[in-house]
This record gives C-alpha cells, sequence and structure tokens, in this order.
C-alpha cells in the first residue's frame, strides 16, 4: 500500500472527520496533512488487526484532538503574546454545512466543542459519520455498550447546555 | 435533547478535498526525507572527524615514545662505529 494509493482511497474520509472537529476548512486541510504525514511514517510497522479505515480514523481523531488543545493553548496565551491575529481562519465555516442550517448547526457545534473528548468523538462518529455502534467501538477500542453510554451522557449534556442557554 | 436539533447533524454533507492537498503531502514528504539525510550525513562527517583526531592522537602517542639508541642504530641501519674508513 503506497501513501498514494491510502490517500486516494481515504482523504475524503479523513479529511470529513477532522471537519467534524474543527469546522473550518484550513483547519481541517492541516490535520488531514498530519494524518497521512504520520500514517506515511507508520505504514511499513501498520499492524493488519484492523483495516486502514478504521486505523486511519484512530489518527485523525488523535491529531484533531491534539489539533484542538493546541489552538486552545494558544488562545489562552495570546492575551500575553498578542499572537492571536487576523489571519487566524474563521471559527464556523463547514463547507458541508447548507446556508439555510448554518445557524442552528453552528449553535450545535458550539456545545458540541465543550464536550469532554471521548463522548464528542463518540457522537461525532454516531451521529455525524453515521457509523454503528460497532463501527466506532473499534475504532475507539471499547465495548459497543461503552460507546452507547459516551452518546447518551453526549446527548444529556448536549441537552443540559441547551436548556440552559434558553434560561 | 429534542430529536429535530440533533437531525440537523445529520443532514451535514461530505464535503470535497482541495485538489491541491496532496501536492502539499508529497512536498513535507519530501522535506522530511531530506531532513532525515541531512541528519545521516552529519554523522558520517563527525564520526570522520573522530577518526582522524584519534589517528592523530596515536600518531603523535608513538612519535613522542623515547627509543633507545641501540633500537635506533640498527633500524635505521647504521653503522656504531664512527671510522669512517676501515
Amino acid at each position: 500500500m503506497t501513501l498514494e494509493l491510502l490517500y486516494e482511497k481515504h482523504a475524503k474520509q479523513v479529511y470529513n472527520l477532522a471537519l467534524q472537529y474543527v469546522q473550518n476548512v484550513p483547519d481541517a486541510e492541516e490535520i488531514t496533512q498530519d494524518v497521512f504525514l504520520a500514517a506515511h511514517k507508520s505504514l511499513d510497522k501498520f499492524r493488519n488487526e484492523s483495516n486502514h479505515g478504521t486505523w486511519l480514523y484512530r489518527i485523525t481523531i488523535n491529531k484533531s484532538l491534539d489539533f484542538l488543545k493546541a489552538k486552545k493553548r494558544k488562545k489562552r496565551f495570546s492575551w500575553f503574546t498578542s499572537e492571536l491575529s487576523e489571519n487566524d481562519p474563521v471559527e464556523f465555516d463547514h463547507p458541508g454545512v447548507l446556508m439555510e442550517n448554518k445557524e442552528q448547526t453552528a449553535a450545535i457545534f458550539a456545545y458540541i466543542n465543550e464536550l469532554p473528548d471521548n463522548q464528542k468523538t463518540a457522537l461525532i462518529l454516531n451521529k455525524i459519520e453515521q457509523l454503528s455502534l460497532a463501527e466506532i467501538a473499534g475504532i475507539m477500542e471499547l465495548s459497543p455498550k461503552a460507546v452507547e453510554s459516551l452518546v447518551q451522557r453526549a446527548k444529556t449534556n448536549l441537552s443540559k447546555k441547551i436548556g440552559d442557554s434558553e434560561g | 435533547m429534542k430529536k429535530d436539533q440533533l437531525q440537523v447533524l445529520e443532514k451535514i454533507e461530505r464535503a470535497e478535498v482541495s485538489p491541491f492537498l496532496f501536492t502539499r503531502i508529497q512536498a513535507k514528504v519530501q522535506e522530511q526525507l531530506l531532513d532525515r539525510l541531512t541528519a545521516k550525513q552529519t554523522v558520517v562527517y563527525l564520526a570522520g572527524i573522530v577518526a582522524v583526531i584519534v589517528l592523530n592522537i596515536l600518531v603523535l602517542r608513538s612519535a613522542n615514545t623515547p627509543e633507545k639508541p641501540d633500537d635506533l642504530v640498527s633500524g635505521m641501519n647504521l653503522s656504531p662505529s664512527n671510522q669512517l674508513y676501515r
């Protein structure tokens, strides 16, 4: 399996998953780049216990969460360094969201972004990527029951946040 | 959680990847390969310099060892006598 073949087969999957985490094109492209660079380095050592798709899903999830943590750290310290500039990408600019749904979707994503990492991942994979609990269990290396519990907790937390915001 | 609020997530469509992204990835792969080669070259050059220094030290140490006069005479095939004519 070459990098080119891997990219041809899985780029759209990786890019769209990254988009669900960062909701804008420049950041999603940067994560996609990092994912395929990491995959290229480890291609020889790839253990065929799961297929390439599952393996890439895992790398994408880890790279996306690392990216978000780094961005959060940068924002926290921008007060001291004045690094936050006009050149930073627009927060919500998801190319997969239709104009008529943009406002509502942006609001939901704002709440999803506040969820704990594992709940956020389970919800994204289940509700947006439309994966089954068994598939998500394979990716997250959990039992299907544990995944179901994470999705349920995510929905409950979202419900609370929406309820609080509506007063 | 109202069902319709979450349903908006199911309406998200698959976005297309930029056609230039793979070119950027390939460029990064080349860049990383070049960095690795440069690191290997550096190690080889350093190993060469160390080898030259060690050889020099060994040569200097053997040069500084004082030789016995008899060893010098036999080693250089010299005559022990200062008589030029027999």
